[in-house]
């Protein structure tokens, strides 16, 4: 008998000295807050996913993984956080991820910061600030603005506002419509506008390749950058736009106006400059060494 | 327009090709926003030291051989503002920038590999090097970029290997391409178009350092 107490208080000993060990917790719990009000959100891994309702009311639900000590929410009527708190001497794998769905009213100004795990937000209108390592980011609704910023996440961006700035460091950003003003910042990742109307927009790589089909606004302009990635951008073939395409080193494809021309006699630099009549956006597609395609739909 | 906005349209405002009413908003964000008033003032100051340079520029450093032949052939330094004098301060930071990179390289490795860093890491930028910004004026920004070199160096060991990789592999891309680009100059230092490349290189090159330094920790 007292070699069987001997053997609890020593698993037990062990059990506290390689950290708490947790199954997965359910967790179900609400806070109030106002119509627009602010909701902080800051989860290490695992899946955060974000859904608008009708209740002026947050409420988490889901399960909490291993090494997470418990769940912090408080705030008041202008805003709500909800924090993850983790338990700093858990060095146990992750056998249970932390999984959470997060119900916010639909105008509420969003705030997500993650490591690893991923965020999805759907349905909310207000104004989105998301931000994670290496989760993926999905935003399926059309909030007011958008700050998106990971390192090596992807994002996915179904409808971007008029205010809109996404930016990663080797993720691919795909957006599916773009709705305005537009700034897409990548380093090494892909950049793929699909459609929308870009009044005014930057996209700039380092490496990345960007390929843009959006149609630029009446009076706009679209400043499309690169070193060494590949610009592709898809038009119409009437569209009344003054082009400005410049090459240090790379190649200009240009199906819809005249050949390029050499910049110099001693470098291989390219530049195109012409309209397509009178008026119409301003735009500018300029590379180091990568390749210019202009190409029509 | 947000910060990043307001900052990429300071030469144009500078150069009064801004319109009316773009003027009156960078204007407006310049007043509000320290940060930008900050960097508007650096702009404006390299600009000034820029305008005033000497009428020639030979610095005689082997370390930078390979930037100087088409540097000092350029005849970009002149007493006057306007591209010649961008062009001069461009020519400039292509040093700075080529030469903290290879400094920061150099650290990276001393880090990673735990060996006696490259010459250039022990002495730092020569006396030579570091006199000629002096004159030039552009020691303030040789600090400002040593100083986000150092940043993202203290900040390594909280950033992945994948990512430094990343960050290093395109700051690398970016000082070739500078290099070539100063290159091409010295051939032609009139040549708009190569100017305009360079202020490019030049910029997404700080702006890639400044988004390693404000990089989440991942580890």
């Amino acid at each position: 008998m007292k070699r069987t107490a001997k053997n609890i208080v020593v698993a037990l000993a062990f059990l506290m000295a390689v950290g708490t060990v947790w199954a997965a917790q359910p967790v179900s719990e609400s806070f109030p807050v106002g119509p627009g009000g602010e909701v902080d959100i800051d989860v290490l891994s695992g899946t955060v996913v974000i859904e608008a309702w009708s209740q002026n009311l947050v409420e988490v639900t889901g399960t909490l993984g291993d090494g997470v000590e418990g769940l912090d929410i408080d705030g008041d009527e202008d805003g709500v956080y909800i924090d993850v708190e983790y338990d700093e001497d858990y060095h146990g794998k992750q056998q249970v991820d932390t999984d959470l769905t997060i119900r916010v009213p639909a105008g509420a100004f969003l705030t997500v910061e993650t490591v690893s795990a991923s965020i999805s937000v759907a349905g909310v209108s207000g104004e989105l600030d998301l931000e994670s390592v290496s989760g993926n980011v999905d935003v399926v609704t059309k909030p007011a603005a958008l700050d998106i910023e990971t390192v090596s996440g992807d994002i996915a961006v179904e409808s971007a506002p008029a205010d809109s700035d996404v930016s990663s460091v080797s993720g691919k950003i795909e957006i599916g419509a773009a709705g305005g003003s537009i700034d897409v910042e990548n380093v090494s990742g892909k950049t793929m506008i699909h459609g929308g109307v870009i009044d005014d927009g930057d996209l700039e790589s380092v490496s990345g390749d960007i390929t843009c089909h959006a149609i630029p606004g009446a009076d706009g302009s679209l400043d499309i950058e690169t070193m060494s990635g590949t610009i592709t951008f898809l038009i119409d073939a009437g569209l009344v736009a003054s082009f400005d395409l410049t090459t240090f080193s790379g190649s200009i494809q240009n199906q819809i106006g005249p050949e390029p021309k050499r910049t110099s006699k001693y470098t291989p630099g390219k530049e195109l400059y012409f309209n397509t009549g009178n008026g119409g956006p301003s735009i500018s597609l300029e590379s180091f060494s990568g390749s210019i395609k202009l190409i029509t739909r | 327009m947000n910060c990043h906005e307001i900052t990429e349209r300071f030469d144009d405002y500078l150069d009064g090709r801004l319109d009316t009413a773009e003027e009156e908003e960078l204007q407006a964000h310049v007043t509000g926003c320290s940060s930008c008033a900050e960097e508007m003032a650096s702009v404006r100051e390299l600009r000034n030291l820029a305008a005033a340079l000497p009428s020639s520029l030979e610095p005689s450093r082997d370390l930078w051989s390979g930037i100087e032949a088409g540097i000092s052939e350029t005849n970009v330094v002149r007493g006057r503002f306007g591209r010649n004098a961008f062009l001069a301060a461009a020519a400039a930071v292509v040093i700075v920038s080529s030469v903290v990179t290879a400094y920061f390289v150099g650290r990276s490795q001393a880090v990673v590999a735990t060996v006696e860093p490259p010459a250039i890491v022990e002495s730092g930028p020569s006396e030579v090097l570091l006199a000629s910004f002096e004159g030039l004026g552009v020691d303030n920004y040789m600090a400002t970029r040593t100083e986000l070199l150092d940043a993202l160096e203290a900040r390594k060991h909280e950033l992945s290997a994948e990512t430094m990789d990343v960050v290093m592999e395109n700051l690398l891309l970016i000082d070739y391409a500078m290099d070539s680009i100063a290159k091409a100059l010295g051939d032609e230092p009139e040549n708009e178009f190569l100017m305009k490349q360079l202020a490019g290189a030049y910029r997404r090159q700080i702006d890639l350092l400044q988004r390693a330094v404000r990089m989440p920790a991942e580890v």
